[in-house]
């Protein structure tokens, strides 16, 4: 019987959870965990032109070839860090060396990798991503991406100023409203563009795929356009089971992204009940919907890591 | 390039290529370091003056054939716009400063060359600057990705473009999926071989991409290595326009054509096919392979791929390049 090995930050609560997760769970035994920060200062890869690769902290080895899945949580290392002050120059290097060389091994190994590190089903770009959930037949907010102010006011009069911004990339940005007496702060797009989308009413939605399997939530809320920036108190949540074709959308798309795990954002639409895509996130944070939904999440993660059925050859 | 408004056949050239010293590939391909930095700069700025020079060439090509061309060197000088509907998504366009009075919409474009991230404006502090650069790469990737033109090359997330991933993975992801022989190659840590690297390996560090040579890999961080070429083969260097494929020997510091004989026919085939295998596979319109080759025993090694061959390169195969550069261009799909 292979081991299931868990790669990651423990000061990431997501990994901290999953592995709390593992560790009280009926694969106890079969589970090995690398914290990224230990690996990242101390640790080593070899990967070979013929075999498997191999991790190496002190005398600790980690053969891919006795690991069944390995569910990998892995962060950036960029320079800022030795721009702030927090890693010294002479550490960056030998630190992003081994990040670098264990997303190789991780692209590398034959073994199933929740999720392979770089597959980011286009969530690098709202724009594309969200065209991308079109293509696939989800319903989605007409969007504009400008940095000509006329043509975002434009956009907003058309829609009656029922129009939200935020940021075209995958950097942190909080969603809001565009209202009228903003007019004068949308000359600052000119050096920068803007992503504006028509606002869509009615509760958040989050879906979350594990393999074929999928889990969703509804979130009512009041105030502001995004339930995790609401008032704790306005919020509610409740299990919900979507329409078969937004459950089976869902798993194809993380399917063709090679995505064994993915949360898909939606707003469900007051007045019809619709599914509008917002956003399928490669790397989701699924602890806090999973401690909601009493641990079903993290137990088809578990089961389908130690059990199957994983294809071991999973590409984009 | 020019001051008027256009109304049809618009070929759309964004930013500049960016990564213009010759870490990657040309230097692995002729076995150069950064060891001499004055070089290095030196052939940057060759680099950067033949990009600009091929750029001007390639759009008085167009404008020969009735085709505008309009390239956007800094976002400052446009005010732009895309609505995604249900068609896909439409630009319009209107230039000012440089670009003043050059105005168009979609249905005026006939395609779209992306080269690069256009200028940006600069911003107070480094966080300010990244977070610019990526909104605007952000714009860009949604708008080239789903564009119903032809786009060369589509730009997208790293995610999605596995053609801009490590060497090392684009190889063995080449050598998987298309059953193509690649050069040895692997990871190996500081201080594992003892008597510095191994001789007929090049080394480039995972930090930083540089290439070192064997004596210089001194063991101070992880580096990835690739077996050297071997004695007997050469470097070829296939450019390819969708699948038209155009050949050249390469050499130290640009390409030349092949010489008549130096290859059999079959081979040439061969390689052509191979190439554009290599482009589809990953996904790319428009790139370089390259290819270490035994002539004599008729058979070739996977090395590298480059998504933005450098000038030098360009201008040495113009004269083939242009042509079908156009013709993907003119397929059906843009303006008419």
């Amino acid at each position: 019987v292979k081991d299931i090995l868990f790669l990651g930050l423990k000061g990431i609560r997501t990994f901290r959870y999953t592995v709390e997760k593992a560790a009280n769970g009926p694969y106890r035994d079969r589970i090995r965990v690398v914290d990224l920060e230990t690996f990242i200062q101390r640790g080593s890869v070899d990967i070979g032109p013929d075999a498997e690769p191999v991790l190496r902290i002190g005398s600790d080895a980690i053969d891919f070839e006795r690991i069944t899945a390995c569910y990998a949580l892995l962060m950036d290392l960029p320079r800022r860090l030795v721009r702030e002050g927090l890693i010294r120059e002479s550490d960056w290097h030998p630190c992003r060396a081994r990040l670098s060389a264990l997303i190789l091994a991780l692209h590398r190994t034959t073994c199933p990798v929740i999720n392979r590190p770089l597959f980011d089903a286009g969530n690098g770009s709202k724009p594309l991503q969200t065209f991308e959930l079109a293509r696939l037949g989800f319903p989605v907010a007409r969007s504009l991406t400008t940095n000509s102010p006329e043509e975002a006011m434009a956009f907003a009069e058309e829609l009656g100023w029922h129009v939200i911004y935020k940021s075209a990339s995958a950097l942190p940005s909080v969603a809001n409203r565009l209202t009228p007496d903003r007019r004068r702060d949308l000359e600052r797009i000119r050096s920068c563009p803007i992503f504006l989308q028509e606002e869509v009413t009615g509760p958040d939605v989050r879906v979350h795929v594990v393999g074929a399997e999928t889990f969703a939530e509804r979130i009512d809320f009041q105030g502001g356009v995004d339930a995790r920036y609401s008032p704790r108190e306005s919020r509610q949540f409740h299990p919900v089971a979507p329409p078969d074709e937004v459950r089976e959308r869902c798993v194809r798309f993380a399917a063709e992204h090679g995505l064994w795990i993915a949360g898909f954002d939606f707003k469900q639409r007051q007045a019809s009940g619709e599914y509008v895509a917002l956003e399928a996130n490669p790397t989701p944070g699924y602890d806090v919907y999973d401690f909601r939904a009493g641990g079903r999440i993290s137990e088809s993660l578990l089961r389908l890591m130690a059990e199957g059925p994983l294809d071991r050859r999973e590409r984009p | 390039m020019q001051r008027m408004s256009l109304t049809n056949g618009v070929i759309l050239i964004v930013g500049e290529r960016r990564d213009r010293a010759p870490i990657g590939l040309a230097g692995l391909l002729s076995g150069h370091t950064q060891e001499n930095t004055s070089n290095a700069a030196r052939a940057s700025f060759d680099i950067a003056n033949e990009e600009r020079d091929w750029v001007h060439r390639f759009g008085r090509f167009c404008l020969d054939r009735g085709r505008q061309v309009v390239w956007l060197c800094r976002m400052s000088d446009a005010q732009l716009a895309v609505r995604y509907e249900r068609d896909g998504p439409t630009l319009t366009f209107r230039g000012c400063g440089e670009l003043e009075g050059s105005c168009f919409g979609q249905d005026a474009i006939q395609g779209v060359w992306y080269r690069g991230l256009p200028a940006l404006s600069t911003f107070a502090s480094e966080d300010e600057q990244t977070f610019a650069e990526r909104e605007t790469e952000a714009f860009w990737e949604g708008y080239g990705y789903h564009v119903r033109l032809p786009v060369l090359n589509r730009p997208r997330t790293a995610g999605l473009r596995p053609a801009t991933w490590e060497n090392f993975l684009v190889r063995y992801l080449v050598a998987d999926q298309l059953g193509l022989t690649i050069p040895q190659q692997g990871v190996i840590e500081p201080r594992r071989e003892s008597s510095g690297r191994v001789a007929g390996r090049i080394y480039q560090t995972l930090s930083t991409r540089t290439l070192l040579e064997p004596d210089c890999a001194a063991g101070a961080e992880t580096c990835a290595w690739i077996e050297s070429r071997r004695s007997g083969r050469i470097a070829v260097c296939a450019v390819h326009v969708g699948d038209d494929v155009v050949l050249s020997r390469q050499t130290e510091s640009a390409a030349e054509p092949l010489s008549p004989g130096l290859l059999s026919e079959e081979l040439a085939r061969s390689l052509e096919a191979a190439t554009a295998a290599v482009g589809r596979l990953l996904g790319e319109s428009f790139g370089a392979v390259f290819w270490d080759v035994d002539p004599r025993d008729a058979c070739f090694d996977f090395r590298d791929y480059t998504t933005n061959p450098d000038g030098r390169i360009l201008m040495a195969l113009r004269s083939h390049l242009f042509s079908s550069i156009w013709r993907f261009f003119m397929r059906s799909g843009g303006a008419s």
